[in-house]
């Protein structure tokens, strides 16, 4: 028994819940065909979730096929362009000439897991100083905003999935000259936010009733699922993703996440998912460049903001 | 008191961004030099950025677990703004104040 998913026409991370309940519908079929009939647009949130959703079906022994690559030339170039079939495991010939991709974007990179990149701060590095490479060499922190945002958002990501997700995932990266933004995506095919919890030994899983309240959870500032170490300390203070969406919201950009069947965006989390549960947790980040300045001064501003310090302790003789 | 000077550059690179390598320079090297009474000094020098994940591990966990008087055990020095700016907020961050773990 086979079943077919078409793909939304324009998938955009403002509409991906479109993309994601095509696709995340359980199945009892052996065989899926993606069709591609209609696609005209897909943005590198919606090339991260397919491929997210694709190896989570693909692992459950789920045969995949894909049909009417050969109407849709220009998206298909583009997503051949980003190495979306590449890690789909499928190579076929390119008609057009690879160009540069310095400035403009950075191809999809497989992380965590067996297969996966785990450097995450060479990676970092990496996508960086592709997308941004005239601040790349910069010390100076009021000249390196937005290359310093990207290195940060992308290191602590990728940090997120090798630390809870205990699976692998992609991350991948734009930049649009026109609208003069960033966008970063990342996911995972992991245990959700609300399993990493639960698997971490948190005493807050108990709290969790479903996958909506993770989400909010973890978007708390101070809260974290690794908080057990051998040696009593955290590796991290649960801050990443919280930060993650206060900067992307500063810039003036956009926030999501998804994991389970709850998404959030717009400052909201809603179970949109019911019963089509994407399995693991997927990030997008869009940030408007020139609303970035001094990045550490930005970062350290909404900490302050979000009411995480304590400022009248006095740090007067620890610096010199 | 003694000092410990720790070349940041030579123990977790220009670019600090993982929570791990904090904690394992906390447990290997920082908190013995604490405990026997010294006065550590992170040099920053040639250290571009480190990331909160990195600087919450390992200044975060210092004051969540000696408590503020063990500021005056600690310099940061040759620091840019844009470390100064993590550390700062590692230190002043209220739920590493809220609970000091008896040593």
């Amino acid at each position: 028994m086979s079943e077919t998913r078409k793909l939304p026409a324009k998938i955009w991370d403002w509409n991906i819940e479109d993309l994601l309940k095509a696709l995340c519908h359980p199945t009892t079929s052996r065989e899926i065909h993606i069709d591609f009939s209609t696609l005209e647009l897909c943005s590198i949130s919606g090339m991260i979730a397919i491929l997210c959703r694709l190896k989570d079906i693909h692992r459950r022994g789920v045969k995949i096929f894909f049909s009417n690559l050969e109407n849709r030339s220009d998206v298909i170039a583009y997503m051949q362009r980003m190495d979306f079939f590449k890690q789909c495991g499928i190579e076929f010939p390119e008609e057009q000439i690879r160009h540069e991709s310095r400035q403009r974007f950075v191809e999809i990179s497989e992380i965590g897991g067996a297969g996966g990149r785990t450097d995450e701060g060479n990676l970092a590095i990496e996508i960086a100083n592709c997308l941004v490479p005239d601040q790349k060499d910069s010390c100076e922190p009021s000249e390196t905003g937005l290359w310093d945002l990207v290195h940060y958002s992308i290191s602590e990501l990728i940090l997120n999935v090798i630390q809870h997700s205990d699976s692998s995932g992609y991350v991948g990266a734009q930049f649009f000259p026109q609208k003069n933004w960033v966008e970063i995506a990342i996911a995972d095919v992991g245990v959700g936010i609300r399993g990493s919890f639960a698997r971490k030994g948190s005493p807050l899983a108990d709290k969790l009733t479903d996958d909506c309240s993770a989400i909010d959870l973890a978007l708390k500032p101070g809260i974290t699922c690794t908080t057990h170490h051998p040696y009593g300390e955290s590796p991290n203070a649960g801050v990443g993703l919280t930060l993650m969406r206060e900067v992307a919201l500063a810039s003036g950009g956009r926030f999501s996440l998804v994991s389970g069947d709850g998404i959030h965006e717009s400052g909201q989390t809603i179970p949109k998912l019911i019963g089509k549960e994407f399995c693991g947790t997927f990030v997008n980040l869009v940030v408007y460049k020139n609303r970035i300045t001094n990045f550490s001064d930005q970062l350290y501003a909404i900490k302050g903001d979000l009411g995480m310090l304590r400022k009248e302790i006095d740090l007067g003789d620890v610096f010199r | 008191m003694n000092e410990v000077k720790l070349e940041m550059i030579e123990c977790v690179g220009s670019f600090c961004s993982n929570g791990e390598t904090g904690l394992n320079l906390l447990v290997d090297v920082v908190k013995p030099a604490i405990e026997k009474e010294n006065r550590v000094i992170f040099d920053f020098t040639g250290v571009r950025s480190v990331n909160s994940s990195f600087s919450n591990a390992l200044f975060g966990n210092i004051i969540k677990r000696y408590g503020r008087g063990v500021l005056k055990q600690i310099t940061v020095s040759n620091a840019n703004t844009y470390v100064q700016n993590e550390v700062k907020a590692a230190f002043l961050m209220k739920s590493n104040l809220q609970e000091t773990v008896p040593v």
